[in-house]
């Protein structure tokens, strides 16, 4: 059985430092030499890659020239780098050099050694957010560096109660991640489920907080996101005050978070910009635009095939016309203009921006009317099938919106086989799926199954800030006042009063 | 657990896809939108539908089939197999009867609509004045002709003097105990087709005929309606038009179980749009206006009811009032005693408005 497990990827043990240095050395950016004009001998050692060379010529190197310094502890005293540390623990030795750390010997064959803190930082710019894009509100966004993103989340939350917790992750990667929550607000269970997953997760390298995100979801089978991503810290930093938990993932852009529900996917961050009826309007457009994303091709092409009956009479004269001269079954046809709109989508994605809207141009003007006019589809199903696209781009959470993209499928299938009684049927899969999801051990459904009434406050529409003084009950957390709703009020009284006598 | 049901339900999937609905691809069928029935010899019927053919070019044109069979089923498979495409008849919109044959009885005829799932309830019924293949071997305007005959019932329920008229409450005016049905009587003109007269039925046999002109007077006797016009002779060369009649219907019964005494109140009120002689103005001219008006309905309504009681027909649902009242109440002493009953009509007319000018 062992040919198929392949060998157990050991981590090699280096016993000594003699051959751990020799090790490294096997790598050509990596710099072990003796430094000449120091009157002491200093042998120094690091990667070249990960090392910032001005801290090394500025910091370090003039003081390896003194003559005072002839201890390792002198050296760590006079040293202007506050990370630094006498160490003969080879396997540290080993981590940090390749964290970035200046390892100084004083003799070749020492046992020990000053690790210093020289690491360079190659970053990208905060930069406006692109996928969560918000025309008021702030234009921050995170990027790949870690150190970063911990920094723009904590100085919206300045609190000693907001928790990081770090964990390595990723046997080769070793990938930082980060587990933020705020103490005494955020549930303990939820925590725990989270640190338990995270620390669970037995993989090799992992690139990007999506990675994490998919192995720790609670149903690995499903095609709903269960934890919702994020590139807006503004965000992360409101559902942490909420009592959710984030992760944040060094090297991703994206922070992610839960436990959550499948109506927070369809609320955009903007809506809290925005008065609250119209932010209520603007969901339930979404709202909306799913529903009519996933069920207006299928019914299409249920109601051509099989319930001429329910045509209105009005309609019957332009929907025959437009079918007159289809050679293709509905259920074909449908099939063949869904298909285009997704591969118009997967060339756009895959290509260069510029490049990409001419295929959209392309494909959307020109392949469709060519379709048209050829009597390869009728007009209009091809006005429902681009709607419907459409309708699915309106979804905020981009990963939601390929599951809705995805699901009209099946609901297309059963529909074209057995009518409404098909659509019915894989709407009733649908709902007793989305019934036994669940988002970190809480229900996904929520609030409209389990029916939590305080919960619709922020649901499918949004009330006005004054009404969302409690925490949600989905996250059952233990501070559950996020401010006194009658306190307010009554400072709100008092000055609106006050100003009057004023006037 | 879950792979336990999946494999049914790939099996179920695969197998069962033929049991589901008849594949109606809805250019692929012809939707009959007119079904027409005269009588022929020896007890025939002669069934005709009409078919809209669309064209790519959105013009219209209308196809008929006609065949002679016993039943109307049988007919139907005749009509079949003169078509090119299936006839399916969910998409009926009206569905016609000559004069011989509603006089026979309608109920054996209306049974096929009702058993068939696919048609709709609100299918028009309407009785034709002559020949009804001659009044569909024509295309009237440019639509289809089951489009334009409901969109002409359709109008006259909205707007004039037809009291609301389908299967559904055709078949439920029949079926209840102490009310009788009605049906627009249509007839073909040169190059169009108008309803000219309300057909009476008793039971389901069709009895006599009344001007539609009085449609007025029996949409206000059977129920409320709204948005109605009426024109008033007020003097001599001197009219009234008024506009936006809206009537409530209210039956008071007394003595519901020895001899009835019915009082039909009917409380009408509407604005005057014209008035061909002076400006109304002053209290006095409306208040005339109205009670000529209350005077003129109160005549017509009390004639076309003791029409009605002399025909023994009970359009107006007179005997379902009653039958609320009383527990004895049984159909065959009501028939007896509905010719002689007496019955009232009290008119209260309020105008509202003597109208807006600019």
């Amino acid at each position: 059985m062992k040919w198929l497990f392949g060998k157990k990827n050991k981590e090699t043990n280096v016993e000594t430092l003699d051959s751990l240095l020799k090790e490294l050395k096997a790598s050509s950016d990596f710099i072990h030499f003796h430094y000449e004009q120091s009157p002491h001998g200093y042998w120094i050692s690091y990667f070249q890659t990960l090392v910032e060379s001005k801290i090394l010529h500025r910091d370090i190197l003039p003081y390896v020239n003194k003559e005072t310094l002839k201890s390792l502890e002198k050296f760590k005293e006079v040293i202007p780098i506050e990370d630094v540390e006498i160490t003969s623990d080879v396997k540290k030795i080993k981590n940090k050099i390749l964290q970035g750390y200046v390892f100084i010997q004083l003799h070749e064959h020492d046992n020990e050694g000053l690790i210093i803190h020289a690491a360079t930082h190659k970053n990208r710019q905060v930069s406006v957010p692109e996928v969560e894009f918000s025309v008021i509100g702030p234009k921050e966004a995170f990027v790949e560096s870690v150190d970063t993103n911990l920094n723009l989340v904590r100085k919206r939350l300045p609190i000693p109660n907001l928790r990081i917790e770090e964990v390595r992750v990723g046997k080769l990667s070793k990938t930082r991640t980060y587990i933020m929550y705020v103490e005494g607000i955020s549930n303990e269970e939820n925590v725990n489920t989270l640190r338990q997953r995270v620390k669970g997760i037995d993989f090799d390298t992992i690139t990007d907080s999506s990675f994490i995100a998919q192995m720790i979801e609670d149903n690995h089978n499903s095609p709903f996101p269960q934890l919702i991503d994020t590139e807006r810290p503004d965000r992360v930093a409101a559902i942490l005050a909420e009592g959710k938990v984030a992760i944040l993932v060094d090297g991703s852009p994206h922070a992610i978070f839960g436990p959550t529900t499948i109506t927070e996917f369809f609320s955009a961050f903007e809506d809290y910009f925005l008065s609250w009826h119209i932010a209520s309007a603007f969901r339930l457009i979404r709202i909306f635009a799913v529903a009519f994303s996933i069920l207006s091709t299928p019914i299409y092409v249920a109601t051509i095939t099989y319930h001429y009956e329910l045509i209105p009479k009005d309609l019957l004269s332009t929907l025959i016309t437009s079918r007159s001269n289809i050679p293709l079954p509905p259920f074909f046809e449908a099939v063949f203009l869904e298909l285009t709109i997704e591969l118009l989508r997967e060339a756009g994605a895959r290509l260069p921006t510029k490049v990409g809207q001419t295929i959209g141009i392309v494909g959307g003007i020109v392949i469709g009317t060519a379709s048209v006019e050829a009597g390869l589809t009728s007009n209009i199903l091809l006005i429902i099938v681009a709607l419907a696209a459409l309708a699915s781009f309106t979804t905020p959470i981009y990963r939601m919106g390929n599951t809705i993209r995805l699901i009209r499928f099946p609901f297309l299938v059963l529909g074209a086989i057995w009518g409404f009684v098909g659509i019915v049927l894989a709407f009733s899969f649908l709902i007793a799926h989305l019934l036994k999801l669940t988002s970190l051990g809480r229900p996904y459904l929520e609030p409209i199954y389990p029916p939590r009434i305080t919960d619709w406050k922020d649901a499918i529409i949004r009330l006005p800030y004054s009404y969302l003084g409690k925490r949600p009950v989905q996250l059952q957390t233990q501070d559950t006042v996020r401010f006194s709703e009658q306190h307010a009020k009554k400072k709100r009284d008092h000055i609106s009063r006050k100003s009057d006598i004023d006037d | 657990m879950k792979r336990k049901w999946l494999i049914p339900i790939v099996i179920l999937l695969l197998f069962l896809s033929g049991c589901g609905n008849e594949v109606e691809i809805i250019d692929d069928i012809s939707l009959v939108t007119v079904v027409g029935y005269d009588k022929g010899e020896d007890g025939k019927l002669i069934g005709t539908v009409s078919i809209p053919i669309y064209n790519p070019d959105f013009s219209i044109n209308t196809e008929q089939y006609t065949s002679q069979a016993h039943l109307i089923n049988e007919n139907r498979d005749k009509l079949n197999a003169q078509s090119s495409k299936p006839l399916v008849s969910g998409k009926l919109l009206v569905a016609l009867y000559s004069k011989e044959l509603a006089r026979e009885g309608l109920a054996d005829l209306l049974d096929n609509l009702r058993r068939d799932p696919s048609i709709a309830a609100n299918v028009y019924l309407a009785i034709v004045d002559g020949n009804v293949k001659e009044l569909m071997d024509k295309q009237y305007s440019n639509v289809d002709l089951g489009i334009f005959l409901s969109r002409l019932i359709e109008q006259n329920i909205k707007t004039e003097s037809l009291p609301k008229t389908n299967l559904h409450l055709f078949l439920n005016d029949y079926l209840e105990e102490g009310k009788d049905p009605f049906l627009p009587i249509i007839k073909k003109r040169k190059d169009t087709v108008e309803i000219t007269q309300l057909g009476l039925f008793k039971g389901d046999n069709y009895v006599e005929a009344i001007n539609y002109k009085a449609g007025f007077m029996f949409k206000g006797l059977s129920g409320n309606f709204k948005n109605a016009s009426y024109t008033l002779k007020f003097k001599k060369d001197a009219y009234v038009f008024i506009q936006n009649l809206k009537s409530k219907r209210k039956v008071e019964v007394k003595h519901p179980d020895g001899r009835p005494q019915i009082t039909v109140n009917l409380n009408l009120n509407g604005i005057i749009k014209e008035y061909n002689r002076t400006k109304v103005t002053g209290k006095n001219i409306v208040t005339d206006i109205e009670k000529k008006m209350e005077k003129e309905i109160q005549v017509k309504a009390e004639e076309l009811i003791r029409r009605c009681q002399e025909l023994g027909v009970d359009s107006f649902g007179i005997g379902e009032k009653v039958r609320q009242h009383s527990r004895s109440w049984t159909k065959e002493e009501w028939q007896t005693i509905y010719p002689e009953l007496d019955i009232k009509v009290s008119v209260k007319v309020d105008i509202q408005e003597s109208g807006v000018t600019k």
